[in-house]
């Protein structure tokens, strides 16, 4: 096994076993919706990403349907936005949750940086900043959606 | 012709959700973002594996499938699926439902198979078509029912 399949497996690994430990069960729906819309946004911006050459992907799990890898954009990145909206601090002041969010995305930066050093992904046009950027944006965005619907849900019909 | 097609497919999709009435929004949100997930890998798993392919078709140097049926057309399809799922209806007239969804689906993409060059079957039969979507709609209704179901 070449080194890319290791870290391929492991990868998808740690994706299902941070999911399985660091999501309480009780919030399981709300952990779902926000990694659901996380992919929607990652996605896209993975394929649009490689559409104007700012990073390319050369691990993949589909190499001939798709230039853009499924790991990152469709796996890694939305299940750790899930963990980070699941353990969002939201009983603590701004202080705290401005450092948390911060902390977060540093550290997604920091492995985003490993990734490229790995060739998981391959930085063209692209660097860090803009790792913080987009991952900033993402999550900010991400975050307004889960927060709007589980709101809406409350005032409607539903029981989740 | 095939981008004309493309492109009327996605404003009558995006379109069509005038369609949905307003106390099922959330419930179409979800629907929505749910189908991506197993229409998504079902597309990339057949393209992946040559079973067919969609030779004019949107983003197509970083993405060989069809963006816009995996991730627009069919989950919105799902979302009418849900909205208008006859909950009390006999067993005949849902299991009608299905088949009309279906047979609906494949029929309309086994033309666009032989008149235009948006998709082309390689391995491909209509039969998976029709038991994929059907599979699909299932689970994604099972999904979102699980969803929104009281705890």
């Amino acid at each position: 096994m070449n080194k890319e399949s290791i870290i391929t497996i492991l990868i998808t690994a740690a994706t299902a076993l941070a999911l399985i430990f660091f999501i309480p069960k009780k919030r399981i729906k709300e952990a779902f919706l926000a990694f659901l819309f996380a992919q929607l946004i990652s996605w896209p911006s993975g394929l649009l990403q490689v559409l104007f050459g700012l990073r390319e992907f050369p691990v993949k799990f589909f190499p001939k349907a798709t230039e853009a890898g499924i790991l990152l954009n469709f796996l890694l990145y939305p299940a750790l936005f899930t963990i980070f909206q699941i353990h969002f601090p939201n009983d603590k002041n701004t202080q705290y949750k401005l450092s948390y969010s911060v902390f977060f995305i540093v550290c997604m930066t920091l492995f985003d940086a490993f990734a490229a050093y790995t060739n998981l992904v391959v930085y063209k046009s692209w660097s860090w900043f803009r790792s913080i950027i987009l991952f900033s944006i993402s999550f900010f965005a991400a975050r307004r959606y889960v927060i709007w619907f589980f709101k809406k849900l409350l005032y409607s019909n539903y029981k989740v | 012709m095939e981008v004309a097609i493309l492109s009327i497919s996605v404003i009558a999709s995006l379109a069509s959700l005038i369609f949905i009435p307003k106390n099922k929004i959330l419930e179409s949100h979800f629907t929505f973002l749910f189908a991506q997930l197993p229409t998504w890998i079902l597309g990339l798993s057949a393209v992946e594996l040559g079973l067919l392919e969609y030779p004019i078709r949107e983003l197509s140097k970083v993405n060989r499938t069809s963006f816009i049926f995996e991730f627009l057309i069919l989950p919105i399809i799902c979302i009418f699926f849900n909205t208008y799922y006859p909950f009390n209806g006999s067993k005949k007239l849902r299991l009608g439902y299905y088949a009309i969804f279906c047979s609906a689906l494949t029929v309309f993409e086994v033309i666009l198979e032989k008149y235009t060059m948006v998709i082309t079957y390689i391995k491909w039969h209509w039969y998976w078509t029709w038991i994929s979507v059907c599979i699909i709609l299932w689970l994604v209704r099972k999904v979102t029912l699980w969803f929104f179901r009281s705890t």
